[in-house]
């Protein structure tokens, strides 16, 4: 029992560990022309396989290329389990050289210490070609579904990805700029991302691009099939010298195919390009620039220039090619300036896929004799590439007026009408000019104050009042009731009007509280020493009011309304 | 309450009190230092007049140099005549001058505008005003018993901020107008880094140009320019504004 089991434990082992490797190999198409490519991929199932050494039997019919590696991740879930591979794929290009059928393979592929072997497949090569496009076979997969699908009926071609790398030109001058390219073509607009490796170039002095590009996709037409080019700018190279210059195989990795992202390494050729040496400059003058540029000149200030007194001149080169190789502009010796050592600054960017740049060298230049003298003139030799010869750029000398010190004082010179015209202006005789005259700051000053005076007295009664008002009551009833006797009008009110005064005036007097009755009021204002006789008065005219008030006969209303304001009177000039 | 009004009034009658008092008292100490014996006026309409003719006639002359010594007097006397600091500026702006002027940066210029852009008298009359409006202003609370509202206390609050301001800015405007390290330079002369024969002078200095005298060591004072720097000219082509 005990071997048996041990047997199939080391059964399933054995499948296990033969099932983890596999390598198989495919090709591109079981039918090719004479000179027409054929891809032929070796998949390896293993971690290790971008390292494997593969070996082909000889094959004298074909010319071989390895066209680099690829790798291929794929997740399959079935019944809840999800299963990753991770595949590499060793690609090589076989162009058939005679016409028949050829057997290709079996690759053994080292890896490790352990040595496995393909299959082989079968090639027939025909002598002329078919103009089909290649189909490349398919591995089975989940989706495979999709592709047996009875109702479509079609295959899915997918994506394709090549790799070109080229330089805008082939044949430059030292030190003129040449750009490298990187195109990635593809058989679908579904290119996501690039990847570059470090691409180790010899003999060029080099200006890093922009890392972040989106090229937009062109169509081009490659070995009769239609194809989308990505366009990548690598770099912007000057050749440092003359001869022949490389650029080593690097590998790109493409990320494409947005819906089921995959990703690709591709891997360049090595690139070469040839540098021609620059013509003899017979005068020596070469400044460093190659490329297409002009030379300005500023002078700043534009005027008003005076002995020892110095002013700026700016030379500014700007143009397509490498302003960093420009070396300092050659100032002819003068006795009439002083140039002192420029400061430098220099700007480098890209317009329409070349690199431009903008060199300034800013002199401190001090004038050193008067008079009406010209700036010398500055030459700068550049080379052309585009018309293959120098070039020199040069500002001719700018004639300017330079004033002494003794004209400073005399005030000749272009600044000197400034001091010209200052007006002589004086205050009137005797007078003192003041920020603000003491009237003028009394009549704003004074309202203020008085009003803030007012406003405190206003609050400072009004504090008072709310303090005591029984006592304020008691100081104001006469004043108060006066003036709501001499606001009745209307002798139809007059009787109602002059009781309700009454009976306010005693409960304002005697601060009862209000809704007391007549005699209530008479014992309160008694008590308040009221003489008796104005108290008998008061209450005559309140019952006299009252009589009138109900339509009985008495006295006239106006004649009501003076007694009772005499009465108030003569009670308040007695409290 | 009262006691409030109380501070506030003084306040404002000291403000209003200040300059007058001091201008008098330090262009009397500049004009007996400074200026020719023949010159020696008794009230200051007259010291700033004279002070003005000479200004000018050192301008007729081509003397930029005493004719901004004389105009800087004057503004010490007072600073309310608009042309004087006109004046001034054009002759700085022709003998270059100005390129020596300090140059603040604009935020710092924007917080301290009260000090930065306005002069003197400028900032007298904003005083006036502001101290009216607040009188004004304080009376409104009181009537409409508005003295516990937050926006009428922030108000008032803002106005005070911006009295106190105005006045620390005059006062600060006076003690640097009244400095006696201030000076002017009369002809132009060079500047050396340290005292000492073969030195070789770091830059000409134009005439008119307003510096602070430092120190003094034989022949020569120590100057600094508006700008920080310091160094050494000769004494005779610096003119001091006030006495020490």
């Amino acid at each position: 029992m005990r071997t048996i089991t041990g047997a199939l434990f080391l059964f399933l082992i054995s499948t296990e560990v033969l099932q983890a490797i596999e390598v198989r190999l495919e090709i591109s198409s079981p039918v090719a022309a004479i000179g027409e490519p054929v891809y032929v991929q070796v998949h390896i199932n293993d971690a290790a396989g971008v390292d494997c050494v593969i070996e082909f039997p000889p094959t004298p019919a074909f010319t071989r290329r390895d066209a680099g590696v690829s790798q291929n991740h794929s997740v399959r879930i079935i019944n809840s389990r999800v299963e990753r591979s991770s595949t590499w794929i060793r690609n090589f290009l076989f162009v058939p050289q005679q016409a028949g059928r050829f057997v290709l393979g079996p690759a053994t592929c080292k890896i490790g210490g352990r040595v496995l072997t393909t299959q082989t497949v079968t090639l027939d090569v025909t002598a002329t070609s078919a103009n089909r496009p290649p189909v490349r076979n398919r591995r089975g997969g989940l989706f495979d579904f999709f592709d047996n699908d009875p109702m479509g009926g079609q295959e899915e071609e997918e994506t394709e990805v090549r790799l070109e790398t080229s330089f805008d030109r082939g044949s430059v001058w030292a030190g003129e700029q040449v750009v490298h390219y990187v195109d990635i073509l593809a058989t679908r607009q579904s290119l996501i991302n690039v990847e570059f490796a470090q691409i180790q170039r010899h003999g060029f002095w080099e200006v890093q691009a922009e890392p972040r590009q989106q090229p937009k996709p062109e169509r081009i037409e490659r070995q009769g099939r239609d194809w989308f080019r990505y366009r990548y700018i690598a770099g912007y190279l000057f050749p440092l010298t003359s001869g022949q210059k490389s650029v080593d195989p690097f590998a790109v990795r493409v990320h494409y195919d947005r819906f089921w992202p995959k990703s690709v390494v591709l891997q360049s050729g090595k690139l070469e390009l040839s540098v021609r040496d620059l013509p003899r400059d017979p005068e020596g003058l070469f400044s460093g620039a190659v490329g297409s540029f002009k030379l300005e000149e500023t002078l700043e200030p534009a005027g008003g220039y005076v002995c020892d007194q110095p002013f700026v001149m700016t030379l500014i080169l700007s143009g397509e090619g490498n302003v960093r190789a420009a070396g300092e502009p050659q100032i002819p010796a003068t006795t009439n300036f002083r140039f002192m050592q420029p400061q430098i600054d220099t700007e480098v960017r890209a317009i329409q896929g070349r690199m431009h740049g903008i060199r300034r060298w800013k002199y401190l230049v001090y004038p050193l004799t008067p008079g009406e003298v010209r700036v010398p003139e500055i030459r700068f030799r550049v080379f052309d590439p585009q018309k293959g010869a120098w070039m020199d750029l040069s500002r001719p000398g700018k004639k300017i007026l330079v004033r002494g010190k003794g004209d400073l004082a005399a005030g000749t010179g272009s600044h000197g009408s400034d001091a010209q015209d200052i007006p002589f202006l004086v205050p009137p005789r005797g007078d003192l000019p003041v920020p603000i005259s003491l009237p003028a700051a009394v009549a704003i000053l004074s309202p203020a104050a008085l009003w803030l005076l007012i406003a405190c007295l206003l609050a400072r009664a009004e504090r008072r009042r709310e303090a005591d008002l029984p006592g304020y009551a008691r100081r104001t009833a006469g004043k108060t009731a006066l003036a709501g006797l001499a606001a009745l009008k209307d002798e139809t009110e007059i009787p109602a009007g002059v009781e309700k005064v009454l009976r306010e005036y005693a409960v304002r007097r005697t601060n009862a509280p209000p809704g007391g009755t007549t005699e209530s009021l008479r014992i309160l204002l008694e008590r308040d020493g009221v003489d008796p006789v104005l108290l008998s008065r008061w209450k005559d005219l309140l019952d006299q009011a009252a009589t009138l008030r109900y339509g009985g006969q008495g006295v006239d209303p106006k004649q009501l309304l003076d007694e009772a304001r005499r009465a108030i009177a003569s009670m308040e000039s007695l409290k | 309450m009262k006691q409030c009004f109380f501070i506030l009034a003084c306040f404002s009658l000291a403000v209003l009190v200040f300059p007058s008092v001091s201008t008098e008292t330090q262009q009397v100490a500049g004009y007996r230092t400074n200026l020719q014996p023949s010159s020696e006026t008794k009230d200051p309409a007259s010291q700033f007049r004279t002070l003005l003719d000479e200004g000018y006639n050192n301008v007729r002359n081509k003397e930029y140099g005493r004719a901004a010594l004389a105009f800087e007097r004057a503004l010490v006397v007072s600073d309310a005549f608009q042309p004087l600091h006109a004046a001034l500026q054009s002759i700085r702006r022709q003998t270059g001058a100005d390129r020596h002027e300090i140059q603040v940066h604009p935020l710092v210029k924007a917080l301290f505008f009260l000090y930065y852009s306005c002069s003197m008298s400028e900032l007298v009359r904003g005083i006036v005003i502001l101290l009216a409006a607040i009188m004004v202003f304080v009376g409104l609370m009181i009537y409409r018993k508005w003295m516990k509202k937050f926006v009428a206390r922030s108000i008032l609050g803002t106005m005070v901020i911006f009295l106190v301001a105005s006045v620390l800015s005059l006062v600060y405007h006076r003690l640097e107008a009244t400095s006696p390290e201030r000076a002017v330079i009369l002809d132009d002369v060079d500047l050396f880094a340290r005292l000492g024969t073969g030195e070789a002078p770091m830059v000409r200095l134009p005439q008119a140009t307003a510096v602070r005298q430092l120190q003094r060591s034989g022949k020569m004072v120590r100057i600094a320019l508006p700008g920080g720097a310091t160094g050494w000219v000769d004494e005779r082509a610096v003119g001091p504004v006030n006495q020490k």
